[in-house]
């Protein structure tokens, strides 16, 4: 019997252990942050967001409303309805020690999760 | 369990305060000086706050008016040496954008053209003891780096080993001595955050100043929170964020907090005189334009490959 040197069978095989190491791959990578956002108001806590997953999170109890976008192990503030919008305009935080302040709702968004590199962020 | 005394866990707490979130590490954990430099922070505001926030109304102490009127000196001497252009009487300006408060708008052309009319005629004075009301002065600029100042004062008087780290905001101090030095990470200016750099020094006052965070748009403009005091309008500048770093000295704090946006307002075209100033008094700027340049003098910046920034110079 003739046997091709790659089977049809074998290409599917081939295909299935690379979308396998793919998929543990990006389980991996985003497994590895292990940070998490703390959202505080008032200095209470109130959310503490894993940055592992993409996921957009609407906390409740805010003066003005806000949108955080949790994307690719960092998050933003992406809406708000708030005055000022310099929680906005920080955009996107992901390392410890990281903030996000929202003056006129007191709620504040901070990378935590293993030691910080800096001793100071500006 | 550990025995080491080095793994022990900082003192931290964050507030609010100084329009900002202010927060404090005290390394050794020392909470009863930690609650020391809140009190001091709270005492700033206060200060600060009878000038330039919601209680204009009461009178000024002799402390109040002492305070106040070493900022209003530190930054007419700056103005004089470097030939710089901050204005701290503009508070009637900064009110009518509304840019501190809530709720900023593009005022009048005729309510700028009287606002810069009285601005222009003002002779510069200084606040008495027991004044109160002045509307006029706008201490943005300059609160966040004294409080700094009174921190340290206050530190130097309470803490003898170890250090802290007290950040309000656009203004900190770094205090003491730490292994290696203070690591410093400067955030990019650019909209998806990041970072534009690091680099590490010893004790001293670190300010920022940008139009990157605090701004507004409306009919299609992006208008910064700092205003030219010569046209009224916010300032049009090639500067994106600059970061000065003073070391420990008298005023140091509200020096850096003033230059940081003495050198905003100036633009590029103002670096060449800052740079020179910087050497004699061993002060470290680092000055991202809007083009993708860094501009770094007396600090040994290393720029974040990531960042989409290049440095200029070599200092």
């Amino acid at each position: 019997m003739e046997r091709k040197l790659i089977s049809k069978r074998d290409i599917i095989f081939i295909l299935l252990i690379l979308v396998a190491s793919a998929a543990a791959l990006i389980y991996g990578s985003t497994r590895e942050t292990g940070k998490n956002a703390v959202i505080r108001s008032d200095g209470d806590i109130i959310m503490d967001i894993p940055l592992s997953e993409d996921g957009v999170y609407y906390p409740v109890g805010m003066e003005y409303p806000v949108t955080l976008t949790v994307s690719g192990g960092k998050i933003a503030v992406t809406e708000s309805e708030c005055t000022t919008k310099i929680c906005v305009h920080t955009g996107y935080i992901g390392a410890v020690g990281e903030m996000i302040v929202c003056l006129p709702n007191k709620m504040t968004v901070e990378i935590v999760g293993g030691e910080s590199e800096y001793d100071l962020i500006i | 369990m550990t025995l080491s005394g080095c793994s022990a866990e900082p003192y931290n707490k964050s507030f609010f305060a100084l329009d900002s979130v202010v927060s404090v590490t005290v390394y050794p954990s020392d909470e009863k000086l930690g609650e020391k430099v809140y009190e001091c922070i709270l005492s700033a505001e206060e200060c600060f706050g009878k000038v330039c926030g919601d209680d204009r109304s009461a009178a000024l102490t002799s402390e109040d008016a002492e305070r106040i009127n070493s900022v209003l000196s530190c930054a007419e001497g700056l103005n004089d040496t470097l030939d710089g252009r901050i204005e701290l009487y503009c508070g009637g300006l900064t009110s009518l954008w509304g840019i501190s408060g809530d709720d900023p708008k593009i005022p009048d052309e005729s309510d700028i053209s009287d606002e810069l009319e009285k601005l222009h005629s003002l002779e510069p004075f200084y606040v008495e003891e027991g004044g109160s009301g002045y509307d006029m002065l706008d201490l943005g600029s300059a609160a966040k780096g004294y409080a700094c100042d009174m921190a340290y004062d206050m530190l130097c008087d309470n803490m003898e080993k170890g250090y802290s780290v007290i950040s309000a905001g656009s203004s900190s101090l770094l205090y003491g001595e730490k292994e290696g030095g203070f690591s410093v990470k400067v955030r990019s200016p650019d909209t998806e955050g990041g970072i534009l750099g690091s680099f590490v020094c010893g004790q001293g006052f670190i300010s920022t100043s940008g139009g990157y965070e605090r701004f507004f748009e409306a009919d299609g403009n992006v208008y910064s929170h700092i205003l030219d005091p010569e046209t009224g309008y916010p300032v049009e500048t090639d500067l994106a964020s600059v970061t000065v770093y003073c070391p420990i000295a008298e005023n140091n704090g509200l020096r850096s907090d003033l230059l940081s946006t003495m050198i905003y307002i100036d633009g590029t075209a103002g670096l060449e005189k800052y740079a020179e100033y910087a050497e004699k008094e061993n002060i470290g700027i680092i000055a991202a334009d809007n083009k993708g340049n860094v501009f770094s003098y007396g600090i040994d910046f290393h720029i974040d490959k990531e960042s989409g920034y290049g440095l200029w110079n070599e200092s």
